[in-house]
């Protein structure tokens, strides 16, 4: 086995040790969402369409979000990031589309922004078109479905924050672990990238 | 991430998180009339450009692809599925007429922008069920499960 392919199976996972508990507990929120402080958060949201930027920034003022900054293009993002330093990077997937995608492969690779594990949030009124699958391979943490309302923005700000998977940087993907369920009711999930105990370098 | 993250929220009670959705209906109305307005001012303004197609002219173009964009962007927000839809297949037509000024494209863009008008002055929200569906044949827009 080559010392790449050895690399890809023990790719580096950062995750959350049980001695370093958060201040607020993991949950599944079906019913009822967590209230949340969010006062020290900051959010970048990239929409093309100034009503929406506003409608946001309106939305997310009364959610009492710390700081929100929007621009109107990936390009206008990639120049900002860095200033911005956002905790949570929201994209309408339905007007970046491919730009889009390519501004979340960039911030998984590091390209731009200073860190590559940004908590990131598309926005699509459809789940099944290929640039939001596309999205998800590429390493977000999350897409929320249109219509934009209210509960559904402030539940797509929670479930990010009070997102527990790994993050997972390995050869082919970044980003947040895929298997949704991990950490769940003790379902640690199928480890496929860790040698099996037959195998060399177990 | 997630630590770092989660470390910068505390929780507070949900009586707050009732007042802000309580808030935030009130906005959302003051909101809904907004985007009304902007809605029908875009279809104003798309309409007077079709009265006096120029094709050739890239500002009309460009003009026109705006007008399409923003519809297609203000409709996910407020549950119009269906501007998404058709705001993005006219934004590709009219992409199209860069390459190609053929009368069909021109007649495909009417039939556009007689479609996002309907949809809002018949109030077809989501993906408009049985009526959605039959514009989007007469259209022939293929539409994605949502």
């Amino acid at each position: 086995m080559s010392g790449k392919r050895a690399k890809t199976q023990q790719s580096e996972v950062r995750s959350t040790t049980a001695a370093a508990r958060p201040a607020v507990g993991r949950r599944m929120f079906a019913r009822e969402v967590p209230a949340l402080d969010l006062s020290r958060i900051s959010l970048l949201v990239v929409n093309d369409n100034d009503f929406l930027r506003s409608y946001m920034e309106r939305l997310f003022g009364i959610m009492r979000v710390g700081n929100v900054a929007t621009c109107a293009d990936p390009d206008a993002a990639r120049a900002q990031m860095a200033a911005a330093d956002p905790d949570i990077v929201m994209i309408d997937l339905d007007l970046a589309g491919r730009d889009g995608i390519d501004l979340v492969r960039q911030i998984r690779r590091g390209e731009i922004g200073p860190r590559n594990d940004i908590a990131i949030l598309v926005t699509s009124a459809f789940v099944d078109r290929d640039y939001v699958q596309a999205a998800r391979n590429n390493g977000i943490n999350w897409t929320l479905v249109k219509p934009l309302t209210f509960r559904r923005l402030y539940e797509g700000l929670a479930r990010v924050i009070l997102d527990e998977r790994p993050f997972v940087e390995a050869e082919g993907y970044t980003g947040p672990d895929r298997r949704l369920l991990v950490g769940i009711s003790g379902y640690d999930g199928f480890e496929r990238r860790k040698p099996k105990p037959s195998e060399p370098g177990a | 991430m997630s630590k770092a993250l989660r470390d910068k929220v505390r929780e507070i009670p949900q009586a707050q998180l009732r007042q802000m959705e309580a808030g935030a209906s009130i906005a959302m109305l003051e909101l809904s009339a907004s985007f009304r307005k902007h809605v029908n001012d875009s279809l104003r303004d798309m309409f007077t450009l079709m009265r006096d197609p120029q094709p050739e002219d890239e500002a009309w173009r460009a003009r026109l692809h705006e007008l399409a964009r923003g519809l297609q962007g203000m409709g996910g927000s407020f549950d119009y599925g269906l501007l998404i839809l058709i705001g993005e297949v006219m934004c590709q037509t009219v992409k199209d007429l860069e390459q190609s000024n053929q009368r069909a494209l021109q007649r495909r863009l009417a039939a556009y922008a007689v479609a996002l008008d309907a949809v809002i002055k018949v109030d077809l929200k989501g993906d408009g069920g049985a009526n959605g569906k039959a514009l989007l044949d007469v259209l022939k827009i293929e539409a994605p499960a949502s």
